[in-house]
Order: C-alpha cells, then sequence, then structure tokens
C-alpha cells in the first residue's frame, strides 16, 4: 500500500513533464533567416499580423514580429512585440537580447536605473522560471513535499525525525515560494501594466492639460497607474509620473482594457 | 392664503430657476485664422453658464503638425438687472496654446464636452499656417465696448476728427551691451475715440534676433504726456532685442491700421511706428575662461547632492542661476574631466517669468567609477555683468567628496550583465504558431495537484491507525471491532437492537464469515471442528474459550427450548463484541499478553456510547 502512495505521485509527476510545453522544445534556428531584405521582413509581417490578430498568443510569433517591426523602421510596434514575448516567456533569451539592443542603439528611451546584484540575481531568477517552468516547479515541489509528509507518516517511531522534518519543512518553503511566484506571474501575464509609446507624446504634470515634463519618443516602455477620459497616469522607468494620451500608447496585454 | 401665495411664488421662482440652470454655452474660436510659422496658436474654448462653473480644463484637441504647449485658465462674472429680473453670466475661457510644426491648412477638431449630464460639442475650425515673413499681423487689439471713450471726458470739448493717432516704438534703454537683452514696446498714442488697432507687417533690420515678451489682447488706455501734450496711450506689443552685432542698431518697425468707430469710421489708416534706435556697445576685453555667452544681472549659486555617496551611486552637482539676462542666448559651461568619473551631458532646467527673467539650474551627474577621497574642482559660470560692466566668475571651492565601497555584494556588481548585443537576433520562423496555453490553467496540473492531496489523506489515515494500534491497542482494537461489527455482523447487530432472535443465527454466520476470511477456516465446519482449526493457528486459549461459549451460546438458544429470551440479547451482543475485538487484537506470533479478553470497562463504555 505504502509503495503504491509513493509510486502514485511519482507517475503523475512523469506524465507532468511529458505534457511540457512547445516552448521548451523551441531550437533556435540561428541564423536561418540573416541577410533578410526589407521585402522579405514585409511579407513575414504580412504573414504572421494576421495570426495575431486572430488572436494567437505565441512568444515565438510576438518575437518574429518584432524583428519584422524593427527592420521595417516601427521600434514602437518592435519593441511592444518584444515584450509580449517576454510576458508570455519570460526566459526568451532572443527577445531579451533584442529589447536591450534597442535600448543601447538608442540614447532616448528612458531606460531602466541599474539594479543592484542581489536584485539582478533575483531578477534572472525570476526571468528565468517562465509561467510554465514555474507550474512545473510547483508540481515538482508539491510531490516533493507529499513525499516527504508520507515519509514523516510512516517514519518508525522509536528514530530520530529530524531528517523528515526538515525535508518537509524544504519543501514547503519551496512549494509556497513557487506556488506564490506562479499566481503573481499569472496574473501579470493576464493582466500586465505596461504599455509602449507607439507615437510621440508629451508627459504632462496633469491630465490633458498640465505643465509638460518630458517628449516621449516611440517605443518607450511605461507603466499605466490609472486612466482618466482618454488620458493615462504612467510612470517612467527612471519613476518620473505624468499624464499621456492613451491613443499614443498601447498594452502589452493584447486588447487588455484599463 | 397669503402664506399660499407665497408659497406658490417660491415654487415658481425655483423652477424658474431651474430652468434658467439649463441655460450653458459652449464656443470655441480662434484668436487668428492665419499664423506664421513662428507663432502661437491660440484657441479660446468659451463655457458660459448662470450657474457659476467648476470644471477642469477638457482635453486638449489632437492638431495635426502642432505641438500642444499649455493651456491658461481664466473667468468672470457679469452680473445684469433686466426687466426686473437679476442675473449673472459666470464665464470660464480656457486658452489652448499650440506651436504649428508645419505651412499648410489644417482642420482643428471640436470640443465635445460633458457638463452636467448634457453633450456640447463646438464645431471645427480651420487654421493657415504661413511662412513667418509672409504671415499675417497676429492680432486684431480693440475696446471691448464700443462705445468705451479712452478720454473718460478729459477732452470733452474736442471734435473727434481733429485728434492724432500715430504709433511709437520705445526702447526701454538706448545702450546695452552687446548681447544683453533689450525690451522695445510699441504703443498706440492717440486723443481719438480709436476703436481698434490691426497689426499688419513687422520690419526688421540686420543686427539682432528677437522674442516675443508680451501681447496685450486689448487696447489699455493710460494717461500720459508727449510732447507737452496729453494723450492716451496703450501697449500694442513688447518684444525682446537680442543685439548681435555692435553700433547702432534700428529696432523692428510695426506697421498696422488704426480702426475708429462710428461715425469716425472715415478716419481710419494705416500706421507706422516711428523709427527707435539702440546702441549697442561692445564687451570689454578680458573674457574669462570658460566664458559661455551669458550677459545680464544674475546671481549664481553651486550645490552638490552629498559629501559622501558609495560606489554605484551618482552625485548631481546643480548650478543655479538666477536673475535677469540673455537666458536663451548662453549654453552651459562644461564640467571638465575628473578622474575616475564620468560626467554626464549638463541637464537644464528652466523656471523663466518671461524669456528673460526667471530661474535657470544647470544639473551635471557624476558617476565614481572607484571608491577614495576625492576632491572635485566644481564647474565654473562666468557671465558678463551689465550692472557693473564687468566679467563675473562664480565658482565653487574645491569639493572634498568621499565615495566608499557599497557592501560586499558590490563587488559583484555588473557581474550579471553582459556585454551589450552587437546586432539584433534573427528571426526564428517556427513552422507553425499555437496558440499559447498556460500549464496552471489546464485540468492535468489541478489533477497533479489533488491526487498528492488524496495520497496525503489516506497516507495520514493509515498512518493514524498505526499510530493508534501502537499506541493505545485498546482504543484501537475497539474501533477495529465496531469496524468488523459493521462489515461482518450487520445483520445480527441490527437484530439485536430489535430484540429479534434472529440474532444468533446471525451472528453464527457472521462469525463464521469473519473467521472463515480472517483465518482460512471453512464456514461448514461444525463447532469441535473449528476450534480444532483454530487452535491450530495457535489462537490463545482463552480466546477459544470465549469463542466457544459463544458458540454454545447461539446454539442453546436456537435448539433448546427456553434458551432463547429477549433479556439475555444484549448480553449477548456484548459478548460477541468482545470476542470480535479480542479476535482482532490478536496477531500470530505476539502471544496471549497482547490479548485483553477482560477488558470489560472500556468495551462496555464504547457499547454504551455506540448504542
Amino acid at each position: 500500500m505504502n509503495r503504491t502512495l509513493i509510486l502514485l505521485p511519482l507517475f503523475f509527476w512523469l506524465s507532468a513533464l511529458g505534457a511540457q510545453s512547445y516552448s521548451d522544445s523551441i531550437q533556435t534556428l540561428s541564423g536561418a533567416a540573416n541577410g533578410n531584405s526589407q521585402t522579405e521582413y514585409a511579407a513575414t509581417l504580412a504573414r504572421l499580423e494576421p495570426l495575431a490578430e486572430k488572436g494567437v498568443r505565441n512568444a515565438d510569433l510576438y518575437y518574429d514580429l518584432g524583428v519584422c517591426y524593427y527592420h521595417l523602421g516601427d521600434r514602437g510596434k518592435a519593441v511592444l512585440n518584444f515584450l509580449r514575448t517576454l510576458n508570455i516567456d519570460s526566459a526568451h533569451k532572443q527577445a531579451r537580447e533584442n529589447l536591450n539592443y534597442i535600448h543601447t542603439t538608442d540614447p532616448d528611451l528612458p531606460r531602466e536605473p541599474r539594479q543592484p546584484y542581489l536584485a539582478q540575481l533575483f531578477l534572472r531568477i525570476y526571468n528565468f522560471f517562465s509561467l510554465n517552468r514555474l507550474a512545473l516547479m510547483v508540481l515538482v515541489c508539491a510531490l516533493l513535499n507529499t513525499l516527504s509528509l508520507h515519509l514523516l507518516f510512516h517514519y518508525p517511531l522509536d528514530k530520530e525525525r529530524g531528517l523528515p522534518v526538515l525535508l518537509v519543512l524544504i519543501s514547503s518553503i519551496l512549494l509556497l515560494g513557487s506556488g506564490g511566484t506562479l499566481l503573481v506571474k499569472h496574473h501579470r501575464w493576464l493582466h500586465n501594466s505596461r504599455a509602449v509609446v507607439l507615437e510621440a507624446v508629451e508627459l504632462r504634470a496633469a491630465p490633458a492639460s498640465g505643465r509638460m515634463l518630458k517628449d516621449l519618443p516611440p517605443a518607450s516602455t511605461v507603466t499605466v497607474k490609472q486612466a482618466s477620459g482618454q488620458q493615462f497616469q504612467v510612470i517612467l522607468p527612471d519613476g518620473l509620473s505624468g499624464w499621456i494620451d492613451r491613443q499614443a500608447v498601447e498594452m502589452v496585454v493584447p486588447g487588455q482594457k484599463f | 392664503m397669503v402664506v399660499k401665495k407665497i408659497a406658490f411664488l417660491l415654487l415658481a421662482l425655483i423652477c424658474s430657476a431651474q430652468l434658467a440652470a439649463q441655460n450653458l454655452k459652449v464656443t470655441a474660436s480662434l484668436r487668428n485664422s492665419s499664423i506664421g510659422l513662428s507663432d502661437q496658436l491660440q484657441l479660446d474654448l468659451k463655457i458660459s453658464s448662470d450657474k457659476k462653473l467648476d470644471l477642469a480644463a477638457p482635453t486638449a484637441p489632437k492638431i495635426p503638425e502642432f505641438s500642444y504647449r499649455n493651456v491658461v485658465e481664466s473667468s468672470s462674472t457679469q452680473s445684469s438687472w433686466i426687466n426686473g429680473v437679476f442675473s449673472n453670466t459666470h464665464t470660464k475661457t480656457f486658452t489652448y496654446i499650440y506651436l504649428p510644426q508645419k505651412t499648410g491648412v489644417f482642420s482643428i477638431p471640436g470640443f465635445k464636452l460633458r457638463i452636467g449630464g448634457r453633450d456640447y460639442g463646438t464645431p471645427d475650425l480651420r487654421v493657415e499656417v504661413k511662412d513667418s515673413a509672409a504671415a499675417p499681423p497676429p492680432a486684431q487689439q480693440h475696446n471691448f465696448d464700443p462705445w468705451y471713450d479712452p478720454f473718460g471726458g478729459v477732452y470733452p470739448d474736442r471734435s473727434r476728427g481733429q485728434g492724432e493717432s500715430f504709433l511709437l516704438c520705445l526702447p526701454e534703454t538706448q545702450t546695452v551691451w552687446l548681447g544683453e537683452p533689450a525690451i522695445v514696446s510699441y504703443y498706440i498714442y492717440t486723443d481719438q475715440q480709436v476703436d481698434s488697432f490691426f497689426t499688419e507687417s513687422e520690419k526688421d533690420y540686420p543686427g539682432y534676433g528677437k522674442s516675443g515678451h508680451e501681447q496685450p489682447q486689448s487696447l489699455s488706455y493710460e494717461d500720459v504726456q508727449y510732447q507737452n501734450r496729453r494723450f492716451q496711450r496703450a501697449l500694442i506689443k513688447r518684444s525682446v532685442i537680442y543685439p548681435q552685432t555692435t553700433g547702432r542698431l534700428q529696432m523692428p518697425t510695426l506697421t498696422g491700421r488704426i480702426q475708429f468707430s462710428g461715425f469716425y469710421s472715415y478716419l481710419n489708416r494705416n500706421a507706422a511706428s516711428s523709427p527707435a534706435y539702440i546702441n549697442v556697445r561692445s564687451l570689454p576685453p578680458g573674457r574669462p575662461a570658460g566664458f559661455t555667452g551669458a550677459v545680464g544681472n544674475f546671481h549664481v549659486s553651486h550645490s552638490y547632492s552629498s559629501s559622501k555617496i558609495t560606489l554605484g551611486e551618482a552625485l548631481t552637482c546643480t548650478i543655479q542661476i538666477s536673475g535677469r539676462g540673455n537666458f536663451s542666448q548662453f549654453t552651459s559651461p562644461a564640467f571638465g574631466e575628473v578622474e575616475n568619473f564620468q560626467i554626464s551631458e549638463p541637464g537644464v532646467e528652466d523656471k523663466l517669468r518671461n524669456p528673460i527673467e526667471g530661474e535657470r539650474r544647470i544639473i551635471y551627474t557624476l558617476l565614481p567609477r572607484a571608491t577614495g577621497e576625492y576632491q572635485l574642482p566644481g564647474v565654473t559660470f562666468s557671465w558678463f555683468d551689465t550692472v557693473s560692466g564687468s566679467y563675473k566668475l562664480s565658482r565653487r571651492q574645491p569639493f572634498d567628496l568621499k565615495v566608499k565601497q557599497g557592501n560586499v555584494l558590490s563587488y559583484f556588481s555588473g557581474l550579471l550583465e553582459g556585454d551589450s548585443p552587437k546586432t539584433l537576433n534573427p528571426l526564428l520562423n517556427r513552422p507553425n504558431y499555437p496558440d499559447f496555453r498556460a500549464h496552471a490553467s489546464q485540468p492535468w496540473f489541478w489533477l497533479v495537484l489533488a491526487a498528492c492531496l488524496l495520497s496525503l489523506a489516506v497516507s495520514g489515515l493509515l498512518a493514524h491507525n498505526q499510530h493508534l494500534s501502537r499506541e493505545d491497542p485498546a482504543a484501537f482494537a475497539q474501533k477495529t471491532a465496531s469496524r468488523l461489527l459493521n462489515r461482518y455482523l450487520r445483520r445480527a447487530t441490527t437484530a439485536a437492537e430489535n430484540l429479534s432472535q434472529d440474532f444468533y443465527p446471525l451472528a453464527e454466520s457472521g462469525l463464521g464469515q469473519y473467521l472463515a476470511r480472517k483465518y482460512g477456516v471453512s464456514q461448514s465446519l461444525g463447532t469441535e471442528e473449528l476450534l480444532a482449526a483454530l487452535r491450530q493457528q495457535e489462537l490463545p486459549s482463552t480466546l477459544l474459550t470465549q469463542l466457544e461459549e459463544f458458540l454454545l451460546l447461539c446454539q442453546q438458544a436456537r435448539y433448546m427450548p427456553g434458551g432463547a429470551e429477549a433479556g439475555n440479547l444484549d448480553a449477548a451482543l456484548l459478548k460477541l463484541r468482545q470476542l470480535v475485538q479480542s479476535l482482532s487484537r490478536w496477531r500470530p506470533g505476539t502471544g496471549n499478553g497482547k490479548v485483553n479478553v477482560t477488558g470489560q470497562a472500556g468495551i462496555n463504555n464504547a457499547s454504551g456510547e455506540e448504542r
């Protein structure tokens, strides 16, 4: 009976591993599209755009759209699509590199402040665990937690129980941590408050007609705090807050209402 | 009766007031429908109501090829007494200011407002933007009241046809330094009843740059003496002149049309401002190093954000320049190289009341590259002081700065930052793009979690029983016995509870099934054979005796006359419980030690509770 109890979660775990998403099996075809001309990018864009408009949410689709838009001169939409890629798959290395490349080559764009080492490390780990990786991590932690609890339940009474208790504690902390992170990430996937400026817009101190604070170039990334009529209150990466015309920006989550 | 009349009148008054409250008028207009490329577009939105308005400025309409700059709000109240009815008209005017980016004809979308639950709209407007040189006059200035008499009865006997009206250009000062901003004012002087003035053009002369300073929207007269005559004068325009060459410079000539009202309109005529000059002196020699062209009367101060910072933090150095001068004409001084520091391009923040007065902050950001104690030289700002006629220099004393190591982790700063990417990653070009589905939204994900929870529940139950059998065998035996009774002897127990004599055969049959399942003995054996078979299983003799007694009791009750009395059923059921309990607690190899055949108290209690 006890053996069955141990084997049952193991079976579920293996089946979960087998059900990993397509994204884990992605192989980068580096250089496959090197040397594409403008016409080819335009043709690729014409092929991919209808898919995105139909509502297909795919990290690689958004990535390819971003590359096409960049080469066709629309940096705003390029940044928007790279951010959409990362919103689905935060571990998408190529999209992150392309985003860095755009920010490096355009000094006018507001940049994220440099993070201290520990924050960078945390963000790397956080980004490595994409939504689906995190879900698998939760399952693994749940199985570990179950096994360690089984061990604790059936541990001989005459023996010291320190080891199973420690295992239960560690696996419980891991389960709570990964579960909480999964909740946060899942919520952000559906309700991401980031937006990208698609056309040059003025940042103002008050809605519509306040004092002008800054000119925001296309491809600037902002975080939307609230909406008032046709205006968004946004926060720039450097912490500057103001109001902009909502027509000039597009949310990272397609079709998200604010 | 009188009270009713008053109440009725009050009601009527309130109703009429409510009806009147609907009177709200929204209009939009352009100050000029044709402007120059260097002019401002001023769009007025006027909202009038007989109730006090508490409105925020509506969203500025987006005009193609125009850059929105600001909105100015003003309000006015007009009271009137007409036919015995007193009324107030509150007007709120929002003036939206735009700067044109291109020449051409552009459409200005109308305003769409919702005030007090009702929608209001204004029609679209059109504006023409021309090159600055060919731009039409920017403004028509006139009296708001067509019957306004600028003389206010000063010249009651003078015929309006006999007066004089002319334009004067009045520089604020006759001599300025090269680069020093000079204000030039254009006034209309008159002793006639001038209705309005149209500015038609402004002729410029070489040697200066200029910008607008003040442009009143209406003619506001004041009494003055000019050439021993009393005149009324009104400001037409005020400009700032930035001299770029030395010598005698002629000021711009303003031309326009003076218009008279009513009967005197035949006096309408064109007028040009009188020639006016300023003398521009060259700056004296001895220009200090780092002079960037600032001329004026300034007060300068320097400040650093901190004297102790940690590596990775930024230090800011701010030069604050306040006073009057050519703010738009000078640039920020360079900070200079400082070893182990990365110094940014200076940022400029202006808080100017007008183009030549106010405050400017020049901000430098310094990033240390290494820890240590440094002496920063401080940036030098030099300017030509127009009051003393000499160059002035403001230099901060060397500033001591300590850069500390933030913490041990700061050694790792940059460790995770890879090299900047050199090129964009290429397309992935997947053959297909399936829709993304989060694992957490899939049923299998939750099934796995549910299975974990279920296995934990089962395992926990087993562990609990195991624990109970070791720690409290009596309680466990009771629990087991109850279960066994439920399983094998449910019908017998029910019969006993119903005082039915069927109890005995049912108990015998159930017990036989239980023993057959637990010890593998046949159900068809007689009592002696059964006991012999169980004896071979090494069951303790006390247990066998107990079993024999119960089976004998059953046989007596079934076959002996008067053996089955209803009063004995309780005792028989109790015996059955004890028997099953003893049987369930006995395990091969444990001997008799753990078999508590006479555990009466606990069992009685338990049976009592169950009953």
